[in-house]
């Protein structure tokens, strides 16, 4: 028998989802299995990070811990993978880039209605928080991408299988509308008509229609301007897409895409009422969009 | 690729202020550098083109007039149409405009007007280099002519067209020839003329659905009482006088031009011109009073006679200015197809991808903009290369005190009313902007993507300013409209980085509107300058 490829796995700044994920492979998990010698992982009690061909690497990269973690990762790996949206684009995590970083220790040591008498801690006993959140590529170098929030168990396999075979991974690049079955009614006709008269949230409709777009439902989908590859798991679940899958790869950033193409299909006066616009169109891209972080005040550089 | 640059010192209106010589040896790397004393003498012209010859030239930079001014002058248009012959694509031929908005606009300021100067020629050098060549297609002109409206103007234009062997389809939205027409004795005889013509053909109480197509080859939809016919025609003339109502119907079928009052305005944007932006467009322009039947019998005949010239050529040939799709990122989504106020856009149900109608794109990017994949892109503008023309000028250091700024102009009114203002700012000192204003010319407002705004501040401009059309002047209907929408709510992004929301200014404009963007400009420079002393930079 040939010699398995030997994996490491650890994650930053994130739930621990995408290996979550990678368990729910189920049954199948035994025939990766068979292919990967999985060597080291936050589930294994192993100090020393060892030299393997494949690092997957989950979350984003927040404080200083991470950093060096995911520096090791890449010295000792062959090739890095990024598993999971906060790895690709930094993910929930990278929307704290919106605040200020003492604003952020404040609140959560010593703002909070639960806290008493808290203090911002000051030492090594927890690493530091980064000034801001980035996605790992920005930090070290990246040979494969898995987004989702979490990704699809599939996903993985297919790529660890691709990996293992010598095989670059396939990967998908057209919107999510190519993957959703939903019906189109009135944004395949060519007029200039809004498509809907409100925008709504989905849970203020008495019915969801499941087999109808949901913008033409007035529902807020970020599908257009989002990537494939997520299988359209939440659109086919009824619920709307929120992003997970990151920008298409023509598209500069997902936030002021969606905004241009949104405010050609939607009631611009409803959007700007009904939803908030940058956590729509920034949820999980923003450490990765063109301007990636609140601008420091002047002068105070 | 082998481009070719040419300074122009315009007899010393543009050497006397930029160091054209100077900029001349900058560039030298360049295949080919030369100085001119005007792009629009015969001898310079034939120098030019004997230049593009001897280096094999493939793209041409021209630095000096407004490309508005190559379109509005004779001696323009030969030129390029002259360096097409010669095998230049057109979209290989690009502008820097050193002369209305760099010589003029900062007379009085050479070195720091010759170091922008330099900047807006690698913005052109960078645009010839990154746009890919025109096609084009080749229509056969129709000899048929829809002439709109049977007021007295509407008749003599069908009579003459008949007369030089055009068929024709008079149409009129009324139940009967107009009252107007049937008072005025001398007309009449035209109009039986009209009827009594096979080739003729009259039709009451019927509206313009649809027009597509260009100039020699147009489809139109029409409805009489709703009974619906196509007809094909060559070309158009309009003859509907002061009837609002109708024009501002007919307005976006045709990207027709109105004034303030909604009646007809045409590509010079005088009176007794009926020429439009569309050469296969035509309208008699609207005059009251007596003296009415003299004028409109000479605008009509001209209107006439230039139309038929050009359906009387064999072929004509039209550039396709479509925008392009990228099908490997296309999902089919559907954002273009209702984003288009063209009808260019749809899915194709097999493929599931957009695709482009060529006949109904009139290549404002509006969909440019739309598509949240960013699979379209427009062939004059694409993307990339306002990328990096924003990148370019991001490096414009000129004045460290002032602010810097980027003047985003849209090509129907915003980037003329900045050649109106550097004109003006030549005569009238107090009308002078900060050289520290960096114009990029885009398609339409429409084509203004708020990933471009985003760009610009985050390559450390101060501000962005946007100068687009007017209320109902958009060349591209919506263009502006969209444009406002999209800004409305990218507004909300720029607060959540803490980018002050002011900073970005938007400005409406006509394209003669010189003083209009000059003095905007100023109070936005003023402004700026303002708010980042408070902030104690």
């Amino acid at each position: 028998m040939t010699e398995k490829v030997t994996v490491a796995t650890t994650w930053l700044q994130s739930c621990s989802g995408c290996h979550i994920a990678l368990l729910d492979l189920h049954e199948e998990f035994l025939d990766v299995l068979k292919l990967i010698d999985i060597k080291y992982s936050p589930i294994m009690d192993i100090k020393e990070v060892p030299e393997v061909d494949v690092g997957i690497v989950e979350g984003a990269v927040a404080n200083d811990d991470n950093e060096e973690v995911l520096k090791t990762f890449r010295e000792r790996s062959k090739t890095i993978v990024a598993l999971g949206t906060c790895a690709c684009f930094g993910g929930i995590p990278g929307l704290r880039n919106l605040f200020r970083r003492e604003d952020i220790l404040q609140r959560g040591y010593v703002d909070t209605e639960s806290t008493v008498d808290g203090k911002i801690p000051a030492g090594k006993e927890i690493p530091p928080l980064k000034k801001h959140v980035r996605s790992i590529d920005q930090v070290v170098k990246v040979d494969f991408y898995i987004p989702g929030c979490p990704p699809l168990p599939s996903a993985i396999r297919d790529t660890l299988i691709a990996l293992v075979e010598g095989r670059t991974p396939e990967v998908k690049t057209r919107n999510l509308c190519e993957e959703c079955d939903r019906k189109k009614e009135k944004m395949l006709v060519a007029s200039r008509d809004f498509v809907t008269d409100a925008v709504v949230s989905a849970h203020e409709l008495e019915t969801i229609d499941p087999e109808l777009c949901f913008l033409e439902q007035g529902v807020l989908c970020m599908g257009p301007a989002t990537r494939e590859g997520c299988d359209a798991r939440c659109l086919k679940g009824n619920m709307p897409c929120r992003g997970c899958m990151g920008p298409t790869p023509d598209a500069l950033e997902q936030g002021a895409k969606a905004i241009n193409a949104l405010s050609s299909i939607l009631p611009a006066g409803g959007l700007m009422f009904m939803e908030d616009i940058v956590g729509v169109g920034y949820r999980y891209s923003l450490p990765v969009s063109i301007y990636p972080h609140r601008v420091e005040e002047r002068g105070k550089k | 690729m082998r481009t070719g640059l040419f300074l122009s010192r315009e007899d010393g209106i543009i050497s006397s202020i930029v160091d054209v010589d100077l900029l001349a040896r900058e560039f030298s790397h360049l295949p080919a550098v030369k100085v001119y004393d005007s792009f629009f003498r015969y001898n310079d012209q034939q120098d030019i083109l004997k230049t593009v010859d001897e280096n094999g030239l493939e793209a041409i930079v021209f630095a000096g007039n407004s490309p508005k001014y190559f379109d509005r002058v004779l001696a323009g248009g030969l030129i390029i149409e002259a360096l097409k012959s010669h095998g230049i694509d057109e979209n290989k031929i690009a502008f820097a405009n050193i002369k209305e908005q760099v010589a003029l606009a900062h007379s009085g300021e050479n070195g720091t007007a010759t170091e922008k100067a330099h900047l807006l020629i690698n913005v052109a050098l960078a645009k010839v280099e990154m746009s890919h060549d025109i096609e084009s297609i080749t229509v056969s002109p129709r000899r048929s002519v829809l002439v709109i409206g049977t007021n007295p103007e509407g008749i003599i234009a069908s009579m003459e067209l008949l007369e030089k062997g055009h068929r024709v389809y008079l149409v009129e939205r009324e139940p009967a020839v107009r009252e107007e027409t049937m008072g005025l004795a001398n007309i009449l005889p035209s109009l039986t003329g009209v009827q009594s013509d096979d080739r003729a053909t009259i039709l009451f109480e019927t509206e313009i659905e649809d027009v597509s197509g260009w100039c020699g080859e147009y489809t139109i939809v029409l409805n009489t009482k709703g009974q619906q016919q196509e007809i094909v025609v060559g070309g158009i003339i309009l003859s509907v006088g002061d009837d609002t109502e109708w024009i501002a119907e007919l307005r976006p079928k045709m990207q027709l031009d109105t004034d303030s009052e909604g009646f007809l305005l045409g590509k010079q944007r005088k009176r007794l011109s009926g020429e439009t932006d569309d050469p296969g467009i035509w309208f008699i322009p609207f005059m009251k009073g007596s003296e009415r039947v003299e004028f409109v019998m000479g605008c009509t005949s001209m209107a006439v006679l230039s139309l038929t010239t050009i359906l009387d050529k064999n072929e004509i040939e039209h550039p396709v200015l479509v925008s392009e799709v990228d099908e490997s990122v296309c999902g089919g989504c559907g954002t273009c197809v209702k984003t288009c106020a063209f009808s260019a856009s749809s899915i194709d149900p097999g493929q599931n991808v957009s695709v482009i109608d060529p006949r109904r794109c009139k290549g404002c990017g509006n969909c440019v903009v739309a598509c949240p994949t960013g699979a379209r892109d427009l062939v004059t503008f694409p993307e990339k290369y306002i990328l990096k023309a924003i990148d370019i000028l991001s490096h414009g250091v000129i004045h460290d005190s002032e602010p810097k700024v980027l003047a985003i102009l849209c090509n129907g009114c915003g980037y003329p009313a900045a050649d109106a203002a550097g004109e003006l700012s030549n005569q009238i000192p107090g009308m002078k902007y900060s050289p520290n204003v960096f114009p990029i010319r885009v398609e339409c407002g429409g084509n203004v993507d708020t990933q471009y705004i985003f760009k610009a501040f985050s390559k450390g401009f101060d501000g962005v300013i946007l100068a687009i059309c007017k209320d109902k002047h958009c060349h591209h209907i919506v263009g502006n409209t969209d444009m406002e929408r999209r800004l409305g709510l990218f507004r909300e992004v720029l607060r959540s980085r803490n980018i002050d929301d002011e900073r970005l200014r938007l400005i409406h404009v006509l394209p003669d509107d010189g003083k209009v963007f000059s003095e905007e400009v100023k109070s936005f420079c003023e402004e700026l300058k303002k708010a980042t002393m408070a902030e104690g930079r």
